[in-house]
């Protein structure tokens, strides 16, 4: 029995301990100090939806071989575009945020095949390559909504051309699913239509991943010398999990900013792949396995950690971002222990 | 003879073709932005003097195999906290400058230290990792300067903290204290400084080609050719620099009044003096070795572990000092964003110059802090001409910067997936 619970807790890390110890003593800080225990739940629940898509984006990533995806802003940056083009175009209530998705997606699935090719020439460095493409990207984008020709004036910047900092919308798909069959229960809100969402996403991947062509994916990117003795195409299955990865990024961010009220544009996204990186992490992904259920847990800590971290600051040391501070060395410092582990597992 | 030369000059734009790029770039740009030629002169030369140290900081840990140096933001702040502690003790003038290089030596050593140990334990992904240690750093930093000084940690100087005592300052002024404290100790102006470079360059041209006449080398006619409009481009700035003191009051005033820290080009060529002898010593031996095969270098006896945090020591040092000096010379600080953006530009500008990953010197760096910094300096202006719009030249350069870093670790990553595909065969 004893065993039993040491292999358990070796199983799940050092570091995912200490992440989950963290979060349960800020739950009860939260809880002690009585600092509104219930909105500060509803916050952690809502974050856990809001991100969850994006960390999602890691596992068809992972699974094919192409590591952790630290270029995913390039789909935040499709989806955030398809966003604003719906917007654009005048599409009011669901149907906004649905063509929203799917014009990011169309966008993601094209600038992820792209990338998926160029992930093929570099194999071997895809994670450092991955994070200036990212980068590069989102600068190239700035100039792309300076000069995006834009009629609608909710949209424009109010002097000249281009697109705004932030896009409100309120008027458009603004918090759709955060109130879509959402519960109260005890002062704690509940987005129950907003999981159910997030859990069809994570059904859909497990069919795919199930299926034939799931499946032929994860021996290309398990082992890629297997694959080739088996005659399954190695680079085409990469470029499938990065498009795939892609894809989720572009509707995520979507999810991410209809829970968030604004389409955040110009350098916003820069480094909200890193997010998603140390989610995942935390949930106990490796650079070369990664599941639903690592980003089920993962995103609950991280954001949960997240959303307690600011009201618990906010007591601890008055007007500050301590919040802040914590998010930067919880996530960097969460990436820094996956990559020392890469080694051991080859 | 005439095709083997030209063979020889497709192979020298072959070999430079990056430099040559951006050296077209950077005309392009200069042209375009219609900036004075006075006020590019002394953009660039100020650039040079405040960033070069940092950039030569990156050339041990590439030849050494840990790659570009993502983490010498953390040698910045190991700079940036000497500076904070040095002044707020009141010093002023010289010592300061000597206290902070005092001071962040040890901090700098055990930085480097650390990021060295991690380093071995990620070998393989040494710049992604480099690269996020400087992320979670600058956690920890800002975790130490925003909430344990004034609470933990006792500070003397209440007037760069922030009102309620607790925390630094997030901007602060070093006016009359720090600022200038090695400029000053040997400076020119522009004004003169422009004088010597020209005729120094204008002898250093003629010595050259008398050299060439009586050597009479028989290197082919393109080639020739190439180096003496070399040659001659070089007579010609020369001659237009010295020319350039006799222009309007305005650019005069720019040439005259700015300081040109003589002080700091020392200490930048110090550094690449020590660049150059390092490599000749037996530590030297061991870096190139480590870098080329690790195996090779464990099999002939070289601790590889130790060489390489003797690397990122080394690194580290050097980019807390060019912080030091980048500092004095600006005379203000953001506490808690001065580093941030140091390694991008760094790497990037030694990318500029020719460099790879794998492969870096002084030539490099110096060519590529001049011309990175003249694309850089003149990019808002290019923006404003191009596109009536400032902000659209703030996000090319950005988007260059990243741009540059982007392409050459592809190009580097390609070489590697070859060369691997090839051994394998």
């Amino acid at each position: 029995m004893n065993e039993k619970i040491i292999g358990g807790l070796k199983r799940f890390g050092s570091a995912r301990l200490i992440i989950s110890l963290f979060f349960i003593a800020l739950l009860v800080i939260t809880y002690v100090l009585d600092l509104s225990f219930a909105a500060t739940v509803s916050d952690v629940l809502i974050r856990w939806c809001m991100n969850f898509l994006l960390v999602l984006a890691m596992v068809p990533s992972v699974l094919s071989g192409c590591g952790l995806n630290f270029a995913s802003t390039l789909g935040i940056c499709c989806g955030l575009l398809g966003g604003v083009l719906s917007l654009e175009f005048g599409f009011t209530g669901v149907m906004s945020l649905i063509m929203a998705a799917i014009f990011g997606s169309v966008f993601a699935a094209v600038i992820g095949g792209i990338y998926g090719k160029l992930l093929n020439y570099i194999k071997g460095s895809e994670m450092m390559i991955a994070t200036y493409v990212g980068f590069a990207f989102v600068s190239l984008m700035c100039i792309v909504w300076v000069f995006l020709p834009i009629t609608n004036d909710s949209l424009r910047l109010a002097m000249g051309g281009g697109v705004r900092l932030n896009v409100e919308l309120s008027a458009t798909f603004g918090e759709m699913l955060n109130n879509f069959l959402a519960v109260e229960i005890g002062g704690i809100t509940i987005p129950v239509g907003f999981m159910l969402v997030c859990a069809a996403f994570c059904v859909l991947l497990r069919l795919f991943l199930n299926s034939r062509a799931g499946r032929l994916m994860q021996v290309a990117g398990e082992n890629p010398k297997f694959a080739k003795a088996l005659d399954i195409s190695v680079n085409r299955n990469r470029i499938l999990g990065t498009i795939l990865s892609m894809v989720l990024s572009a509707i995520g961010i979507l999810f991410y900013a209809q829970s968030y009220g604004f389409l955040q544009l110009y350098t916003a996204p820069l480094r909200m792949s890193f997010l998603a990186v140390a989610a995942v992490l935390i949930g106990g992904a490796t650079t070369r396995r990664a599941s639903i259920g690592n980003v089920v847990l993962g995103t609950l800590l991280f954001n949960g950690i997240l959303a307690m971290s600011t009201p618990v600051a906010n007591a601890l040391a008055p007007d500050s971002n301590l919040a802040e501070i914590v998010r930067i060395i919880v996530s960097n410092g969460i990436i820094v222990y996956a990559l020392t582990k890469i080694k051991r597992e080859v | 003879m005439q095709e083997k030369s030209t063979a020889r000059l497709k192979a020298v734009i072959k070999k430079y073709n990056v430099v040559i790029f951006f050296i077209i770039l950077a005309i392009a740009a200069y042209i375009v932005s219609g900036v004075a030629p006075t006020v590019f002169l002394q953009e660039i030369a100020s650039r040079f003097c405040r960033n070069t140290f940092q950039v030569l900081a990156l050339i041990i840990p590439v030849i050494a195999g840990l790659g570009l140096n993502f983490s010498i933001v953390i040698g910045a702040m190991a700079g940036q906290m000497a500076v904070i502690h040095t002044v707020s003790f009141g010093i002023t003038g010289f010592p300061s400058f000597l206290v902070s290089v005092l001071i962040s030596t040890p901090l700098a050593i055990l930085f480097g230290f650390l990021v060295g140990k991690v380093l071995n334990k990620t070998k393989g992904n040494e710049m992604i990792t480099s690269m996020i240690l400087g992320y979670l750093a600058n956690g920890i930093y800002q975790f130490i300067y925003l909430y344990l000084i004034g609470t933990a940690i006792p500070f003397p100087d209440k007037s760069m903290m922030n009102d309620n005592g607790i925390g630094i300052k997030s901007s602060l002024g070093f006016d009359g204290t720090f600022r200038y404290s090695l400029t000053d100790v040997w400076n020119t102006t522009l004004y003169d400084f422009v004088l010597i470079a020209g005729i120094a360059a204008l002898v250093c041209v003629v010595i050259y080609l008398i050299r060439a006449f009586m050597k009479k080398k028989k290197s082919g006619i393109p080639v020739r050719i190439a180096q003496y409009i070399g040659c001659a481009v070089i007579a010609v700035l020369a001659v237009f620099l010295i020319i350039l003191r006799q222009v309007s009051f305005q650019a005069q005033f720019v040439m005259k009044f700015v300081k040109f820290p003589l002080s700091a080009v020392i200490c930048i060529l110090l550094l690449c003096l020590f660049n150059t002898w390092i490599f000749k010593t037996k530590l030297g031996h061991n870096f190139r070795a480590v870098g080329m095969n690790q195996q090779v270098a464990m099999v002939s006896g070289i601790n590889v572990n130790r060489t390489r945090i003797i690397a990122m020591i080394l690194s580290t040092v050097f980019a807390a000092w060019g912080q030091i000096i980048r500092l004095q010379d600006i005379g203000t600080m953001n506490t808690y964003s001065a580093h941030e953006q140091i390694a991008l530009l760094a790497v990037a500008a030694i990318l500029v110059g020719g460099a790879s990953v794998v492969k870096a010197s002084n030539k490099n760096a110096l060519l590529g802090i001049i011309l990175f910094h003249a694309i850089f300096a003149v990019s808002p202006q290019v923006g404003t001409a191009l596109f009536a719009d400032s902000q659209v030249g703030e996000y090319f350069r950005v988007f260059l910067a990243y741009g540059i870093i982007f392409v050459a670790l592809a190009m580097n990553a390609v070489q590697q997936a070859k060369q691997s595909k090839e051994r394998k065969r």
